[in-house]
């Protein structure tokens, strides 16, 4: 993808704004979005799908108990046509054989008289018992018009029982006995085994106690102890008929199969009955297999989608970008020789924008290449220019240096006595003679500046000392202009600095030699003061100034202000460039404020370098 | 890269273990079997099985294109009960526990049926009788807990292919009434079944017109001779144009010796477990009794013309009682197999509930919704020298 050299440039993306964690991030919200509607999915399909099977429980309980009731109904009602029937039929046993043909579910028919005398009994296996029973409490119940439903009866034949009596009115109504049926409530299970819930679900029903009445296994029904006792829901499940059957919502738990179920109930309205249905939990949820199924299916499609989102934006867009980046860093960092390539598949818009950028590294490269070349040939130049500057000076100073000797000794006369004329003359020498050296030795200061072979020197001075030794060497030029000099220090300055005492002395003579220069009344004044870390010096003239224009290029070499003002002052031009070039080697600046006819101020900042432990052979 | 590998893995797993399990739950038993439970020991178990393994034979052995194999159980005991519902009950958790019996033909008693009907239904297997008759098996109102102790599971999985004795008595008084009586006289042993059929034929007389002139219930099997002499001396008193006996406590011959010494010529009519008590030694006073039967005789039906002459030519003689009834219960099983889903337990019972009409030796007749046979129809038999042949066909 990258030639060259691949540089990591982490540093330069945040990880919060690179374009992986941001595609991480939102990858991580769409699949906690997704996740999140998944689970949601998930849990409205199970309540979904246990509403349905609530619903269904509960249509089929109703049914249930209105089939059982009816049932009964039924029951009671042909009870008391055959009760009628015993009052005025000649053969009870007909009236009864035929009661037992029509309800397979009465076991035994008996009627009773108010005495409790059995006057008449068909069973469907067996022969009359035609006996005394003891007057029973239920007795006065059917007595007074109404129909006495027993308690179930669980000990005979290992099947629930349950006695019916009707009572038997004559034509007038007068009570003559009581028509008991006793039911065998095992018949039911034709009933129960009728009723549907799904594929495995059942219906079962109980008495007010929770003993189980009919159940689609009869064995169920019986616990096959030696007791012949019925089963017990609370035994069974841990549930009572009135817990289930009252819970409006959908019960949880373990049912008579032995499985966990979903269950409801609903209470007969013929008897103190209940009619429980229940169905397999695994079953009742099958509703929610296929919403699984979809979920699932949606799950990998999201994902499938979120997967080729990825693959193609790191593959198309990420890393195209990526390699961008790094083939920028790596340009950046001099490597001109860095391309990026995509593959050739990536025709797109970045595709594109590799291939110009490709084309701009190049040209980036050939210039690159031109200015490295021309940039060598220039300081070579500078560096010839410098050599040829500083030979031509030394070798310019020595003829010179033998002429201000010579110049010097005929004024004194130590060559004979020269007249006047020849005596100006010889001084017109000897001060162009000076004037020339001192131009010799600027252009020399400058070439060596600029071959970068002057340092700096620093050490301990007391800016005290310095100012005397300023004052002292420029007092002369004060006084023959009849101009104030002042140089003042700040008591703030330390006594001692580390400073390159030559060099700098060079600047400040400069500057006041310039000061006096162009000051032809009023006075000079130079002060030194610190300004936090810095160490100001400020030379303040009251000469011609400078006008604005000229503040521009008076730092540049052989620039005065015009023609004129050389003539008129004198001077090679070069003096302002040494001081600011001298500045900045000290790591300072220099710069100017001035105004025309009232004079100028310059003012150099240098670093200030106090002397922690004075040095007592520099001390002022 | 890595996360690309396991959506592959997953995938492929998930196919792999779809596959397997579609392949699992598609796969099937090469061999299927049916077991039959008779009483083999005896000739009519024996000719029952014979009666199976020919309708087997005939199918050459497959239901479809799935080879059958018969599971012979035998529950007769050579030292005591020949229909013993213990070896009912041993053999039928045996063939219980061979998961590749997805029917059962059998037993043959009424007794054997109620101890096996539970078991079988608990483990999901059809079953077939050719021969029991209780009603109660398959419908209420004959013992207490009938007939949903027989089913545990609340689906119903027993299928008869005789009429119930309480079609039996019923149609009982359809033929008293054919030969032109009216008079009956009604006597039971204490046996459940005899006093059920006695009750029901009871309740049905008024239908045909018929009278019944006297009724009674005796403990045969403990009567004394004198007991049963006054009932007999009691019945002919009444001078009964028929008697209706339905012997079921395997003493009817006291009871029947009673009568005809009291009156030679009395008409009696028994119901079918008459047939299996030994009445050789009266034969000469008994002969002329008359019983239901509710098997059929081949030779009674248009319809079981290929089946007499294909038994015939089996096994050299003329196939007993049961015989056709077995014959047919096989061909039905086949029939199940080979319509099933897939044939297993649940798939043939579950293609049990879907054959319809179904025409055969027996003619056209379904299962009706308690797994009883539509036909009503049964064998008029009656004792002519010392052997029961039949006279009749009634429905």
């Amino acid at each position: 993808m990258i030639t060259g050299t691949k540089t990591s440039h982490a540093a330069a993306v945040g990880e919060s704004t690179s374009l992986i964690s941001q595609l991480s991030r939102r990858i991580n919200v769409l699949s906690a979005i997704t996740l999140i509607a998944l689970i949601l999915a998930a849990i409205t399909g199970i309540f979904g799908t246990l509403l349905l099977s609530k619903a269904t429980l509960q249509n089929t309980s109703a049914s249930a108990a209105r089939r059982f009731d009816l049932f009964l109904a039924s029951l009671e009602s042909d009870l008391k046509a055959t009760a009628s029937s015993t009052q005025t039929s000649q053969n009870d046993s007909d009236v009864f054989r035929a009661a037992l043909s029509r309800w397979p579910s009465i076991f035994e028919l008996s009627f009773i008289d108010p005495r409790g005398i059995v006057l008449a009994q068909r069973q469907r296996v067996g022969a009359a018992d035609l006996t005394s029973i003891p007057i029973q409490p239920w007795l006065s119940t059917v007595q007074a018009g109404n129909v006495y439903v027993s308690p179930v009866d669980s000990k005979e034949f290992g099947v629930p029982f349950v006695n019916i009596a009707i009572p038997a009115l004559d034509t007038t109504g007068k009570f003559q006995g009581s028509l008991v049926a006793k039911i065998d409530l095992s018949s039911l299970w034709s009933e129960v085994v009728a009723v549907q819930i799904g594929q495995t679900g059942y219906a079962y029903i109980t008495d007010e106690n929770g003993e189980i009445l009919a159940y689609r296994d009869l064995h169920v029904v019986q616990t096959q102890n030696n007791a012949q006792t019925m089963a017990v829901l609370s035994d069974l499940t841990g549930n009572t008929p009135q817990t289930i059957a009252g819970n409006a919502l959908l019960n949880v738990y373990r049912g008579v199969n032995g499985q966990l179920v979903v269950g409801l109930g609903y209470q007969l309205s013929t008897v103190p009955w209940y009619a429980l249905v229940e169905q397999p939990l695994s079953e009742a949820m099958q509703g929610f297999f296929p919403i699984i199924i979809g979920l699932i299916g949606a799950f990998v499609v999201v994902v499938s989608l979120v997967y080729s989102i990825i693959r193609f934006t790191r593959s198309k867009i990420v890393t195209p970008i990526l390699a961008l980046r790094d083939g920028a860093n790596a340009i950046r960092q001099g490597n001109l020789e860095q391309r990026i390539e995509l593959p050739s598949t990536n025709s797109n818009e970045i595709g594109a924008l590799a291939e110009a950028f490709n084309e701009m590294a190049a040209r980036v490269e050939i210039r690159t290449r031109e200015l490295v070349t021309a940039n060598a040939l220039a300081k070579e130049s500078t560096r010839l220019k410098s050599e040829f500057m500083a030979t031509m000076s030394h070798e310019l100073r020595t003829p010179l240096n033998a002429m201000l000797g010579f110049s010097g000794i005929l004024l004194e006369g130590m060559g004979g006595e020269i007249d006047d004329e020849a005596t100006h003359m010889i001084e017109r020498i000897d001060s162009n003679s000076r004037r020339l050296l001192n131009l010799i030795n600027d252009v020399l200061d400058i070439a060596k500046i600029e071959a970068g072979r002057m340092e700096m020197i620093y050490t301990p001075v007391a800016p005290s000392a310095l100012a005397r030794q300023w004052k002292n060497q420029m007092s002369v030029l004060a006084e023959r202009k009849d101009l104030d000099f002042e140089i003042v220090v700040s008591e703030s300055l330390p006594p001692q600095i580390y400073a390159d005492q030559e060099r700098l002395s060079q600047i400040i003579i400069n500057l006041l030699s310039n000061a006096f220069k162009f000051t032809e009344k009023g006075g000079v004044r130079l002060t030194m003061r610190p300004d936090g870390v810095s160490l100001v010096l400020e030379v303040k003239d009251t000469g011609i100034g400078i006008p604005p224009h000229a503040l521009n290029y008076i730092f540049d070499e052989f620039r005065q202000l015009d023609g004129s003002s050389r003539r008129a002052y004198g001077g090679s031009g070069l003096g302002l460039a040494i001081v600011r070039n001298l500045c900045r080697m000290m790591d300072g600046n220099i710069r100017v404020v001035s105004v025309v006819g009232e004079g100028s101020t310059f003012i150099v900042t240098l670093p200030l370098k106090p002397v922690t432990e004075l040095v007592p052979e520099y001390a002022a | 890269m890595v996360r690309i590998s396991h959506m592959k893995f997953i995938l492929a797993a998930s196919i792999a273990i779809s596959t397997l399990l579609s392949a699992c739950s598609t796969t099937t038993p090469s061999v299927v079997r049916v077991a039959v439970n008779f009483p083999t020991g005896i000739s009519v178990g024996q000719d029952m099985l014979n009666a199976v393994q020919l309708a087997l034979k005939e199918a050459d052995g497959k239901a479809g294109n799935i080879p059958v194999e018969l599971t012979s159980l035998d529950s007769s005991d050579p030292n005591g009960n020949p229909v013993s519902v213990d070896l009912a009950v041993s053999t039928t958790k045996a063939a219980i526990a061979d998961p590749s019996v997805v029917a059962y033909i059998g037993p043959a008693t009424s007794d054997q049926t109620r101890a096996t009907a539970p078991l079988l239904n608990a483990a999901s297997i059809t079953q077939l009788t050719p021969s029991a008759s209780w009603p109660g098996l398959t419908k209420p109102g004959f013992s207490p807990g009938e007939p949903g102790i027989y089913y545990p599971t609340g689906q119903r999985h027993f299928f008869r292919l005789v009429p119930s004795d309480d079609v039996q008595a019923l149609t009982a008084t359809h033929w008293v009434k054919q030969m032109g009586f009216n008079n009956v006289y009604v006597i039971a042993d204490k046996s459940a079944s005899s006093g059920v059929l006695a009750g029901i034929f009871e309740a049905n007389a008024g239908d045909q017109s018929l009278t019944i002139i006297g009724k009674a219930q005796l403990d045969i099997a403990s009567a004394s001779p004198d007991d049963l002499k006054e009932l007999a001396d009691r019945v002919a008193a009444t001078n009964p144009d028929v008697v209706f006996f339905p012997s079921g406590d395997n003493h009817g011959d006291r009871m029947l010796e009673a009568l005809r010494t009291s009156d030679p010529k009395m008409t009696i009519i028994c119901t079918d477990g008459v047939t299996t008590e030994d009445l050789s030694s009266q034969a000469a006073l008994l002969e002329g009794i008359y019983t239901t039967d509710i098997s059929i005789q081949a030779d009674q039906l248009a319809s079981a013309a290929d089946f007499l002459k294909n038994y015939q030519a089996a096994y050299h003689k003329v196939p007993p009682p049961f015989a056709l009834t077995s014959y047919v219960a096989m061909q039905i099983v086949l029939q199940a197999i080979k319509q099933s889903d897939t044939p297993t337990r649940a798939g043939v019972l579950a293609s049990m509930g879907n054959l319809g009409s179904i025409t055969d030796s027996l003619g056209t007749w379904h299962f009706d919704t308690n797994g009883d046979t539509s036909l009503t129809r049964i064998s008029g038999m009656q004792l002519k020298n010392g052997q029961w042949t039949a006279v009749s066909v009634v429905s």
